[in-house]
């Protein structure tokens, strides 16, 4: 029993620490950051209400972390990506009946995104980032020698995102095609291609200008700036809070925004209490963070030992990365409101534990380039 | 080969890329939280906090022997927050409603219906409430009771000397004062302090008040005024204006050596100061704001600046009967036919053509310097709002006639004030003091911020001269005009004035219509007090000082002697002063 504690804390000393402090950091942040803006809510009962959850979630992600993290990522190749498919199916079809019948399930915010407490997109992004590294491991001229299974892969993204704007889910749906994009990128995929996949976006983003008031409208304020808006009050609230704190904060527990003022301080914006409480060193130390988190990340893709784990580590980096950027860049009003939350920081129970996971199976893609390194080594020694 | 170090390469870009993005975002929050901290941060406190003034206690004010004046009072707004009731059950409500009623006198059927049908706002209960200890913990215990402190003024004096201190009213936009209160408002209203409200959606019990700065409380006063003598001053000049069928009067007590205010008196007299706070015109004190012509009490100056100046041989008796000047007849009073008059009987039985004559014996200019030396028409540096200077007329605006009738004050105005003090100047031996009204500004603990002292503005005679000055006023009471102003058990020096009122809209005076005056001081010899008593436009029976204002002194002369220890030990001694004491006297002047 011993043996194997030991055992196990050796291997914790062999994972990327630069990728497990970020997150580890980022985590407490949350927490702290989540008693400080959760507190006050008055929908929670007490005030230590959305702490308690929090908390939970956090043991529930980390265990998912470590199970992601001694799980064999190779594994996901083979029969589990039928059960990975299939869970993304499912969850669309839930989300689907969601949308149809929204009496059933309770809305939240305008968006029929919740399904048993549980966003079935937080999987679905997972699975997608799965499929999409699985099915391009081999690299894009491979697949394009196969229209029809061309179509078929870039048929369960496109799906995706179309469930995910009928929800209406725009900001998720914005998360996948980017993702999507990326990994397409990362295979190999021809400029012209490129090019064409990004006009077509281009030109459904513009659709969806015209035709989608909701996404007409979020532009629009966002363009025309911040005043007389209901809908740019949560943002104005939020640059008045991040500016407040200036250099050095107001400091630990001294948020006024927090009170009243900011809706949803405690999870999307989250960083704005942060920004008024730190100052700028805290929210640059926060930044710094996922700055670290990207780049131990990128070089776990770059050093994978095989094109599925280089794209799936890849992905899985990005999808943190393109979190941190739209709901800072949200936050900060650099972009229209998307409704996405800060990973690992922002209250937020299933995006947490799936985040988590995500680490976990970076985690597992780093210990299997090291294992190979190792074996080869013992290999070319004797 | 070449995939995989296409991928490496794209990676690479992408990793650009995040950290290009990344840097954005972090100059984003340097002009976030450097360039415009500022202005966020103003915005931001202006919707967090609310600028609440903490309001400074206002000085209470005394009286010389320290009794209260006006005072203040600390107060409470009381009011419930609504919003703390709304997850209690309505049974709970309507007890909390029941008990706040019960406290504040309150319906409760009513208290109980605006507490449920407020939606959340914050209702006022009560206003200005003083409250005991005990029911202050006990709403506090209710948990929902809100509390502002006020300040409120009471005078526990009522309506004695109202017109004098004026009154203060905090109308919660601003506060109306008047007389004394508005005169001295720099030094009795305090600096108030500020502090913030933590602000919240709803108003509710738990907000909080940061101070910043805390108020400065206001100093308390104490004045020259003693109480005692402003409600003899007042109850007698009650008495005397219907008596004297008057529409109205005015009674000024001031203390001849130091220049001390003690009591000033005039109508309406205010019973009822709330009653009294709806009419602007009540609180004008006239022993300050009002001017008038002095009329034969003027002869009192005019006999300092003759005798002074020798420009009249007191043993001298001359023609006094009617007399034209400058084409305008003067008369003496009563029509009376006085004949051949020496000085102390002129002074004595108030002879204009005796004064208006031997006036002329003076260059003009000696004249106008010895009026201006005395204070008249200039300001008397007495702190009171809309005090007037009174009129005198600079030399080049003489007419031919002007020397003569401003001998016996006419064509000269003067508030009763002045007239006051420049009779204080032949009581105390010839010092024109500066009126005062303050004795002493303390701090609300009772320490002394400041203690003022009596200040001389200038000699302006002798002290023999005024001697000989009260020697005249005696024999005008005892002999003169003024008999009405004796009183037995001690010695009056006074002077008698009636003067004709000047016509209101034109020129000239009224036919019939006077204003009545009396100058007097006691003991003559040493005097304690200077009274100056005024009857506006008395009945034609009483239209003569000495039969309206003299016997108004002689009463309050007699109040003062018997309820006060003003006058203790002035009793009429063998040997003191006497009438031929003072004949003798100016005659032996020259």
């Amino acid at each position: 029993m011993t043996r194997r504690l030991r055992e196990q804390l050796h291997r914790i000393r062999e994972y990327d620490r630069g990728l497990l402090l970020s997150v580890g950091v980022l985590c407490i942040v949350g927490v702290v950051m989540v008693y400080d803006a959760g507190s006050f809510r008055s929908e929670a009962r007490t005030s230590t209400t959305y702490l308690f959850k929090h908390v939970v979630r956090l043991l529930l992600g980390a265990l998912a972390l470590i199970g992601a993290a001694r799980f064999d990522y190779n594994k996901l190749r083979n029969g589990w990506l039928r059960l990975a498919l299939l869970i993304v199916g499912a969850g669309l079809v839930v989300m689907t009946v969601v949308l149809a019948a929204t009496g059933l399930v309770g809305a939240r915010y305008g968006a029929g995104r919740w399904f048993l407490f549980v966003q079935p997109v937080e999987i679905a992004k997972i699975a997608l980032i799965v499929f999409l590294a699985h099915e391009l491991a081999g690299g894009w001229d491979r697949l394009a020698r196969d229209p029809r299974r061309l179509a078929r892969v870039l048929a369960v993204p496109a799906v995706t995102v179309l469930a995910l704007v009928l929800q209406p889910n725009f900001g998720n749906a914005i998360v996948i095609s980017l993702l999507t994009i990326l990994i397409l990128t990362l295979s190999g995929i021809p400029g012209r291609w490129l090019a064409v996949i990004a006009g077509g976006g281009v030109s459904v983003a513009i659709l969806c200008f015209f035709f989608i008031p909701r996404v007409h409208h979020r532009l629009v304020i966002w363009w025309s700036g911040l005043q007389g808006d209901d809908l740019t009050y949560q943002v104005w609230q939020g640059i008045i809070g991040i500016g407040a704190g200036g250099v050095f904060g107001q400091g630990f527990g001294s948020s006024h925004q927090r009170l009243a003022f900011l809706p949803d301080a405690h999870t999307d914006f989250i960083f704005a209490v942060l920004g008024e409480e730190a100052g700028l060193i805290g929210s640059l130390i926060l930044v710094f963070m996922y700055v670290i988190f990207a780049t131990r990340g990128f070089k776990i893709a770059r050093e994978a030992g095989d094109g599925f784990g280089s794209l799936l580590a890849a992905g899985l980096t990005s999808m943190i990365v393109i979190y941190a950027l739209i709901n800072l860049g949200m936050v900060t009003s650099l972009l229209p409101v998307m409704g996405l939350p800060l990973p690992f920081v922002s209250y937020g129970g299933s995006a947490l534990i799936t985040n988590l996971a995500a680490v976990g199976i970076l985690l597992n893609i780093d210990m299997q380039r090291r294992d190979i390194q190792a074996r080869l080594q013992r290999m070319r020694r004797p | 080969m070449t995939r995989k170090r296409m991928l490496l390469t794209r990676l690479r870009w992408l990793q650009t890329g995040a950290f290009v993005l990344f840097a954005g975002l972090t100059v984003r929050l340097g002009d976030l939280q450097i360039r415009q901290h500022e202005t966020l941060l103003e915005i931001g406190t202006n919707q967090w906090l609310d600028a609440v003034p903490v309001p400074a206690e206002r000085g209470n004010i005394y009286d010389r022997q320290g009794r209260s004046l006006a005072l203040s009072v600390t107060t409470w707004r009381v009011g419930v927050s609504t919003t703390s009731l709304r997850g209690k059950d309505p049974g709970e409500c309507a007890a909390i409603a029941d008990r706040v009623a019960g406290i504040f006198d309150l319906n409760p059927v009513e208290t109980r219906r605006r507490l449920t049908e407020a939606g959340g706002k914050h209702i006022v209960l009560a206003s200005r409430a003083v409250l005991h200890r005990d029911s202050l913990l006990a709403l506090r215990r209710l948990g929902c009771v809100t509390f502002d402190v006020q300040h409120d003024r009471v005078y526990p004096q009522g309506g004695t000397g109202a017109s004098l201190l004026g009154h203060f009213r905090d109308t919660g936009n601003g506060a109306v004062a008047n007389g004394l209160e508005q005169a001295y408002d720099e030094l009795l209203a305090g600096t108030p302090g500020e502090a913030w409200r933590h602000k919240t959606p709803h108003r509710g019990p738990g907000d909080g008040l940061e101070v910043v700065t805390p108020a400065r409380d206001g100093l308390d006063l104490v004045l020259t005024i003693d109480a005692d003598l402003q409600a003899i001053a007042e109850d007698c000049l009650e008495i005397a204006v219907p008596e004297c069928h008057a529409i109205g009067g005015a009674v000024l007590i001031i203390d001849p050596n130091t220049g001390e205010v003690l009591a000033a008196a005039d109508t309406p007299v205010i019973r009822d100061r709330t009653e009294a706070a709806e009419h602007k015109r009540f609180w004008d004190n006239y022993n300050f704001t009002g001017s008038y012509e002095p009329g034969s009490v003027f002869k009192i100056f005019t006999a300092a600046s003759l005798l002074a100046r020798d420009a009249v041989d007191t043993t001298l008796a001359i023609d006094c009967d009617d007399q034209q000047f400058d084409g305008y007849r003067i008369r003496n009073s009563e029509g009376h036919d006085f004949g051949f008059m020496s000085f102390m009987d002129a002074f004595a039985h108030s002879s204009n053509v005796y004064f208006a004559r031997m006036v002329l014996n003076l260059r003009r200019d000696e004249f106008f310097r010895d009026l201006q030396l005395l204070g008249f028409g200039k300001p008397t540096g007495a702190v009171y709002p809309g005090q007037t200077r009174g009129l005198c007329k600079p030399v080049k605006d003489w007419s031919g006639r002007t020397q003569s009738t401003i001998a016996f004050g006419q064509e000269i105005t003067a508030s009763p004030l002045q007239v006051a003090l420049a009779g204080a100047t032949v009581a105390n031996g010839g010092r024109l003091m500066a009126p005062m009204m303050v004795r002493e500004v303390r701090t609300k603990n009772g320490s002394v911020v400041e203690r003022r002292e009596p200040v001389v503005y200038q000699e302006v005679m002798s002290e023999r001269l005024a001697e000989v000055i009260r020697g005249a006023m005696l024999r005008a009471v005892t002999e003169g005009t003024g008999g009405k102003a004796s009183v037995p058990w001690t010695t009056v020096a006074g002077k008698t004035g009636t003067a004709q009122k000047v016509r209101e809209g034109a020129t000239g005076y009224e036919y019939g219509v006077y204003i009545a005056s009396f100058l007097g001081m006691v003991p003559a010899d040493e005097p304690r007090l200077l009274i100056l008593t005024i009857l506006d436009e008395p009945d034609q029976s009483h239209h003569y000082a000495s039969a309206s204002a003299a016997p108004l002194f002689a009463r309050v002369v007699e109040q003062i002697g018997r309820s006060t220890s003003w006058l203790s030990g002035v009793a009429v001694r063998k040997g003191a002063w006497r009438t031929d004491e003072g004949q003798s006297q100016v005659t032996a002047w020259r």
